[in-house]
């Protein structure tokens, strides 16, 4: 289960609950974007109020061999993103965090106040523009999408020069081609 | 013709040798073409391969990388972790034709555990009859070549890195192959060493490589190792949850017989029965008869070779265990799901902390279970925030009433085998049937990890179970559930939903925008883990399924009423009623006296129903019952209730009054508020006695006139209100009135028109002004105590202004609102005015409107613009700053006095005050600044000047220079006490010069003037103090401590040789608090520095040693040995009695190894002092030549203390039973059994002891030859100990001719073949299963 910090408890408590979103971009360069109406300092990063709208999907948990995805929308997106489009943002980390305001409507961003979302890597990214806006849709196959890859070790000389190019065990696997064994004959 | 018969000879014979050599000739070419014929050519077409992970226990066959024919065998050097060899040693042999094959093969990913065994072409390695020469070396790890290869043609740089691998070496019999064709082995490997969890306090860490086939361990390896899995830090995964999740899997279910090589046992082979087993057996082989549940090995040491009864051990069996071979082929996903299929119900989430988690819960009981619910995860209807709820039950296809799971057994050495569960018959399984409409929905599953038939069984089992009781339920909570993660439990109660206190493991969490949360779950029950329940149990607590509806219970009905806004009444019945549960209810109600089909019938979903309109006074028949959403119902309930109607009495009339008028009394009152109030009774007296009173009428209303009475007439009146019911109330009253003699009202209408008439108006006195009156008619208003006159159009004032001569007395405040400084004519004299707000005079008041006035009479302030002018003189009393807003000088003639003025801000004071204006002004009087152009030149002189009023901040800085102040102007006098600091004397001020010779003479230093805090650090340096300045009658006590002296300041050179001496050193002067702690250590004091010549005698004596100064931590761990101990120095002198008790010996102090051989005799061990709780521990005395001869008599053996378990087999030899020993009284009956007889022969049976007829019923008879299984003899399976037959036995050569051999009772002679040689091998895939709890298996 989750433990939530008493800040949070507190407002969690009451029936009036605001809530925020901060994102986190790992792409080439690192971006921090917030839902709120203004900068947001957590964990060190300032998360940028203008940086342009996005929507994102009800925080989802699930067990780590579901597969369901993850949409983020990015609104009015600045030029800087159609550059790190094109220089590959798949398999980049995307973070989604939630945070309340307290009663005060300030936002709760102690250490322990803010609640992971999303954690995982761009699946699929695609930008839509058209003559009203344009936009970027970032697409996680599910929290854990790397499990997806494969990390075999083939006996194939090439395998195992991947670990070790002084090794010559696999050498003689006939890859696609038969020898004749002679044994107990001449 | 001769010739010709010679040459024909000739020829013949020539022919003959011809053929002959042909023959041979042929037959050479024959022979080496079946030479050509002997050995292979085997084709082998390369393919590369994924190299497996293995964890836990498997068999594999691994990927040949290369295979070397050649004629000789090298020896090596073996560097292999194991090796297996048949027929094959490591010495160098020469052959031919290629004849050696050698094959390397990688096994799969290294650091794996070991190889236990080798299979060859489905044979074992060592299987005799195969006739192997192979030889295997085996390394467990890469990184180094295999000697045995590299000694054969291999490349020392084949090191196969990172993999296990082997190095198989066959030699080909080529006249009788042992191998057909290219060898297939098949390895028996427990595999990788993964890293365990460990705890220690509350930190968990990894520990070293080990091996270990727990799933949690395993799954995580594969997380972290980067080389095929993860390759996650470990920092992101959460070790605890692992933790607990090995502990999990590592609990012991139960305790069961294992086989199979790679448990060190040999394999299991199971058959249905003893007879179903082969003829011929193998040796390395466990054969099982599942019908009686024991084991037999085939023995060849007897002849013939024949199963013998043999015992196999047991082992713990854990919860989970995980034996599976992973392709690196696969995805990461896919491996980890394998890896988690081998746990049952477990998950793998990612937490909310960014770590792997894995949760795994086995609880046992419904209480573990419920502990496993957080407190705040407990959810009923409050927290449900929709209604659209999904329940779903599993569908045909994935309900099952029977599973089969196919398995590689590795008790069989890793055969396919199959468990079923439940046993197709069982009544288990023809519960289920019975349940599912006789509908087989069975399954068949192959399951990857699981290799033994007990997890194999206990799957099929949870397949089964889960499938009938899980169900999954999607629904949605409120912000209370935020705190949910998959794989959390929760606890659901819902009425709606039929669900109490049932436990639910959440798969799925979404937050909704409003926080409230999906979540899906499924039914987690402790009845759907196979360990929890037995076997042969369908349903550990099956629910009763009642389709019965409750009746409604406690019906009340409750007859009332309610009054309309019309008055009317409306008769109920409110009926109420108990159920539970949410239903629909039909009410159905009728008079009592109405027959059945009479009855009204209504319905509600509340467990409440007002029955309206019924009749009052007349009893009904009300009846209740539920009805369910299919539309079935339960019984009627049947009461009877009967509405009296409303018998409660209005309230009575109030403010009852009676007025008497000209013949006649008028009498009002106030109506209660009930809404049925009917009338009011009027009820008259002529006294104020009830009694006596008469009702003399009702009304409908709140007034009466009680009429035709004479005049001067007294009566006496009563009023109570009546209700529609005919309910009365208390009486009011009562009150009286007497009649007038004449009509007022008229009569004074009469006088006032006569008046009119004439032009008279009177003065009439109202509340108010009336909006229009008659011209000249006169009002006087109460509400502002003037007089009006109607002029025609308005009410006019009746008075016009007052002169202010015309006022007599004084107005006051309050008399004036507000007074236009014009409106004032003339002056006013203090007299006239009583006080006068400042903020009510508008406009300007002049000198000439003022006479005189007190400053007293002043309230507010008085604002420049409100006076013209006024005279000092005028002003009488002091006008007070608060009195003044802001004032021209200019307007104020004459002089102001001191006593004029109480105190005024100067800001207040516009111009300038000439000193004419000012008579004199104490100084304490001004507030504020007085600016330089308010005071006139010269206008302050000194006796303006109060004394102490000028203090230092009223001086600018460098104002006041030498020249003004006069000579001895300043003297000590004028100098405070410390006035003159250090920060007042600038650095280097006062020089020498500035200081007198002997000008500081000790008469200048006070006594005591020069203290610590006089002398500023460092101001007294050594060139300061002359040599000798400093005696000791300078330094006083205590002055010198250890913080006056700078470390190392006193070293040896400080000291003078001898300096130090005894003299110097006072009695007792060193003591402990004098040295520090530490201060003494060993390298304070050199070697040998305290001899025992320092130490006189007696010295150290016990008062000496403080108590517990010398503790163990004080002696260096063997510093006290046996050579610091003089011999005999630790004499029964040096222990004082009981000085050394049990108390000082620690456990285990002294054992075995501190006590010297023989040197506890037997007069060291007083009589009784060892008792036999003392011998507790086994093995202390371990054979017979620790206890002599004759010691142990039979006094000193308790009754009953030998039990059989403590005589061994062959213990007990005849010659220890002497002759007549054993008489029939000590033979107990039936305590002889067969299986206690191992030989009978004739020899001891006395003749005539056994009579014919003992034999009668017993089924012994004579045979020819009999097939005898001793071991049943041994069971007491008499019915099945002997069988007649008539076949031959059967033998391991196939032989029929031996005869059977007596066998020891614990031996079963091989089993003759009824029909033939060739047995039908039975299933041995069908196993019964034994009863009870705990798998059965």
């Amino acid at each position: 289960m989750r433990i939530f910090s008493t800040a949070v408890q507190q407002v969690l408590s009451t029936n009036n609950i605001k809530f925020f979103y901060l994102i986190e971009l790992n792409f080439n360069q690192n971006y921090y974007l917030t839902s709120y109406s203004s900068d947001i300092v957590y964990n060190g990063n300032t998360y940028q109020s203008e940086s342009g709208l996005f929507e994102v999907d009800s925080p989802k948990f699930n067990t780590v061999l579901d597969r369901e995805a993850y949409k983020i929308v990015l609104l009015d997106f600045q030029d800087e993103m159609s550059a790190e489009f094109k220089a590959n943002v798949v398999g980049k980390p995307v973070r989604v965090k939630l945070g309340l305001l307290d009663s005060n409507n300030n936002p709760l961003v102690g250490s322990n106040d803010i609640v992971d979302v999303y954690n995982g890597t761009v699946d699929s990214p695609v930008i839509d523009i058209n003559w009203d806006n344009k936009v970027a849709i970032l697409e996680g196959a599910s929290p854990m999408s790397d499990l997806d890859a494969v990390n075999s070790f083939i006996s194939s000389k090439a395998g195992m020069d991947q670990v070790s190019s002084t090794d010559t065990s696999f050498d003689f696997i006939f890859e696609d081609s038969e020898a004749e064994i002679k044994w107990g004959k001449v | 013709m001769p010739d010709q018969i010679i040459f024909r000879i000739l020829i013949t014979v020539a022919s003959m040798a011809f053929q002959q050599a042909q023959h041979n000739k042929l037959k050479k070419k024959m022979e080496a073409e079946a030479d050509k014929r002997k050995g292979f050519m085997i084709p082998t077409r390369g393919e590369a391969a994924h190299i497996p992970v293995v964890y836990g226990k498997q068999a594999v066959g691994g990927t040949e990388t290369r295979h070397i024919t050649s004629n000789n065998f090298n020896n090596y050097t073996n560097n292999s972790d194991k090796t297996f060899s048949e027929e094959f040693d490591n010495t160098s042999q020469s052959g031919s034709k290629n004849e050696f094959l050698f094959v390397q093969s990688a096994l799969c990913h290294g650091n794996i555990h070991s190889v236990e065994s080798i299979y060859v072409n489905d044979s074992h390695y060592d299987e005799e009859k195969a006739k192997f020469n192979h030889r295997f070396s085996i390394h467990y790890d890469g990184g180094t070549a295999d000697a045995m290869a590299t000694a054969n043609g291999f490349a020392t740089s084949d090191k196969f890195t990172n993999c296990a691998f082997v190095t198989a070496a066959y030699k080909l019999n080529r006249d009788d192959p042992q191998y057909s064709g290219l060898p297939a082995p098949l390895y028996l490997v427990k595999g990788k060493k993964v890293r365990p969890v460990n705890l220690s306090g509350s930190n968990y860490s990894l520990g070293g490589y080990s091996y270990s086939n727990n799933p949690a361990l395993c799954l995580l390896d594969y997380l972290l190792d980067s080389k095929y899995g993860r390759g996650l830090n470990s920092s992101e995964v959460d070790l605890p949850s692992f933790y607990h999740a090995m502990q999990v899997c590592n609990t012991t279910v139960t305790t069961r017989i294992v086989g199979g090589r790679i448990n060190g046992v040999d394999p299991i082979a199971s058959y249905s029965t003893f007879n179903a087993f082969p003829n011929e057996g193998k040796e390395n082989v466990i054969y099982k008869a599942e019908d009686t549940g024991y084991f037999y090995k085939w023995d060849t040491t007897q002849s013939p070779d024949i199963y013998v009864r043999t015992t196999v051990n047991t082992q713990a069996i854990p919860l989970y265990e995980c034996n599976i071979t992973l392709d690196t082929e696969a995805t990461l996903r896919d491996n980890i799901e394998k890896i988690m299929n081998t746990m049952g119900l477990a998950e793998l989430v990612w937490s909310s902390e960014g770590k792997y988690k894995l949760l795994l819960e086995y609880p046992s009981s419904q209480t573990a279970l419920n502990n496993l619910v957080n407190s705040s995860h407990i959810f009923n209807e409050n927290n449900i925030v929709r209604e659209n709820v999904s329940i779903s039950w599993p569908p045909a296809a994935d309900r099952l009433n029977q599973s089969t799971v196919t398995f590689i057994n590795e008790f069989e050495d890793f055969k396919q085998d199959s468990e079923t569960w439940p046993p197709t018959g069982s009544s288990v399984h023809n519960t289920y049937l019975t349940e599912d409409n006789n509908q087989p929905f069975t399954t068949d599953v192959n399951l990857e990890g699981i290799t033994d038939p007990y997890h194999a069984r206990a799957r099929a089992e949870q397949l089964v179970r889960q499938s009938r009781e899980i169900r999954t339920i999607a629904i949605t909570l409120d912000k209370s559930a935020l705190s949910l993660e998959p794989g959390d439990f929760i606890k659901l109660n819902s009425d709606n939903l039929d669900i109490s206190n049932e436990i639910f493991r959440t798969t799925s969490v979404t937050v909704n925008s409003d926080l409230s949360v999906e979540v899906e779950a499924y039914l987690f029950t402790i009845n759907m883990l196979a360990w929890n329940i037995d076997d042969d149990i369908a349903y550990a607590q099956r629910p009763v399924f009642d389709f019965t509806l409750d009746d409604v219970s406690n019906i009340t009905t409750t007859p009332g009423f309610f009054v309309n806004n019309d008055g009317s009444l409306t008769h109920y019945i409110d009926v109420t009623w108990d159920h539970d549960g949410s239903f629909s209810y039909e009410i159905r109600y009728k008079k009592s006296t109405e027959p059945f089909s009479s009855y009204i019938s209504v319905s509600t979903r509340l467990k409440y129903y007002r029955i309206l309109n019924i009749e009052q006074n007349t009893t009904y028949n009300v009846q209740v019952r539920a009805i369910s959403s299919l539309g079935t119902g339960s019984g009627f309930i049947t009461v009877n209730d009967a509405n009296n109607g409303k018998n409660t009495a209005p309230a009575a009339p109030t403010n009852l009054s009676a007025t008497g008028v000209f013949e006649a009394i008028e009498l009002n009152w106030t109506n209660p508020v009930d809404k049925d109030l009917k009338t009011i009774q009027i009820w008259e007296s002529s006294n104020s006695s009830i009694n006596n009173a008469t009702l003399i009428g009702t009304s409908g209303g709140s007034n009466f006139r009680r009429g035709n009475l004479d005049i001067s007439q007294t009566k006496y009146y009563w009023v109570r209100a009546e209700d529609t019911s005919g309910n009365l109330s208390s009486y009011t009253g009562p009150v009286n009135a007497t009649t007038t003699f004449i009509d007022d009202d008229a009569f004074e209408t009469g006088i006032r028109d006569l008046f009119e008439d004439q032009g008279l108006y009177a003065i009439e006195d109202v509340a108010s002004l009336p909006s229009t009156g008659a011209i000249g008619q006169q009002l006087f208003n109460r509400a502002d105590g003037k007089l009006y006159r109607w002029d025609g159009t308005a009410w006019v004032l009746v008075v016009a202004a007052v002169e202010a001569a015309d006022i007599d007395g004084i107005l006051s405040d309050a008399q004036v609102a507000a007074l236009a400084a014009s409106k004032i004519t003339g002056q006013l004299t203090n007299a006239q005015l009583a006080d006068i707000a400042a903020a009510k005079i508008s406009g300007q008041l002049t000198n000439a409107q003022l006479a005189d006035i007190a400053a007293t009479k002043i309230t507010g302030q008085l604002t420049n613009a409100q006076l013209d002018d006024i005279a000092a003189t005028k002003i009488t009393g002091q006008l007070t700053n608060a009195q003044l807003d802001d004032i021209a000088a200019a307007k104020i003639t004459g002089q102001l006095a001191d006593s004029q003025l109480a105190a005024i801000s100067s800001n207040k004071i516009s111009g300038q005050l000439t000193d004419t204006q000012i008579a004199d002004v104490a100084a304490a009087k001004l507030t504020g600044q007085i600016t330089e152009t308010q005071i006139s030149d010269n206008a302050i002189t000194t006796a303006k000047i109060n004394a102490g009023a000028i203090n230092a901040d009223k001086i600018a800085a460098n104002t006041i220079t030498a020249s003004e102040i006069a000579a001895n102007a300043v003297t000590a006098n004028e100098i405070a006490a410390n006035a003159v600091t250090a920060n007042k004397i600038t650095a280097n001020a006062i020089t020498s010069a500035k200081i007198n010779a002997g000008a500081i003479t000790a008469g200048k230093i006070a006594a005591d003037a020069v203290t610590a805090d006089k002398v500023a650090a460092n101001a007294i340096e050594a060139a300061s103090i002359a040599a000798g300045a400093i005696t000791a009658g300078k330094i006083a006590a205590d002055a010198v401590t250890a913080n006056e002296i700078a470390a190392n300041a006193v070293t040896a050179a400080t000291i003078n040789a001898g300096a130090i001496t005894a003299a110097k050193i006072a009695a007792d002067a060193v003591t402990a608090d004098k040295v520090a702690a530490n201060a003494i250590t060993a390298a304070s004091i050199s070697a040998g520095a305290i001899t025992a010549a320092k130490i006189a005698a007696d010295a150290v004596t016990a008062d000496k040693v403080a108590a517990n100064a010398i503790t163990a931590a004080s002696i260096a761990a063997g510093a006290v040995n046996a050579s610091k101990i003089a011999a005999n120095s630790i004499t029964a002198g040096q222990l004082a009695a009981n000085s050394v008790t049990a108390s000082e010996i620690a456990a285990n102090a002294v054992t075995a190894s501190e006590i010297a051989g023989n040197t506890i005799t037997g007069n060291k061990i007083v009589a009784n002092t060892i008792t036999g709780g003392l011998l507790a521990t086994s093995g202390v005395i371990t054979n017979s030549a620790q206890i002599n001869n004759g010691l142990i008599t039979n006094a000193k053996i308790d009754n009953g203390a030998i039990t059989n378990a403590k005589i061994s087999n062959a213990q007990i030899t005849a010659a220890k039973i002497a002759d007549g020993n054993i008489t029939n009284a000590k033979i107990a009956n039936a305590a002889i059994t067969n299986a206690k007889i191992n030989d009978l022969n004739a020899v001891k049976i006395t003749a005539g002891t056994i009579s014919a007829g003992r034999f009668v019923g017993s089924g012994i008879v004579r045979q020819t030859s009999l097939k005898i299984d001793y071991t049943s003899y041994a069971a007491g399976q008499n019915n099945k100990s002997i069988t007649p037959t008539t076949s031959t036995q059967k033998n391991k050569g196939g032989s029929n001719t031996k005869k059977p051999t007596p066998k020891p009772s614990n031996i079963k002679s091989n089993k003759p073949n009824n029909s033939s040689n060739s047995k039908e091998v039975p299933n041995p895939k069908t196993p019964s299963k034994t009863a009870g709890k705990g798998k059965g298996r």
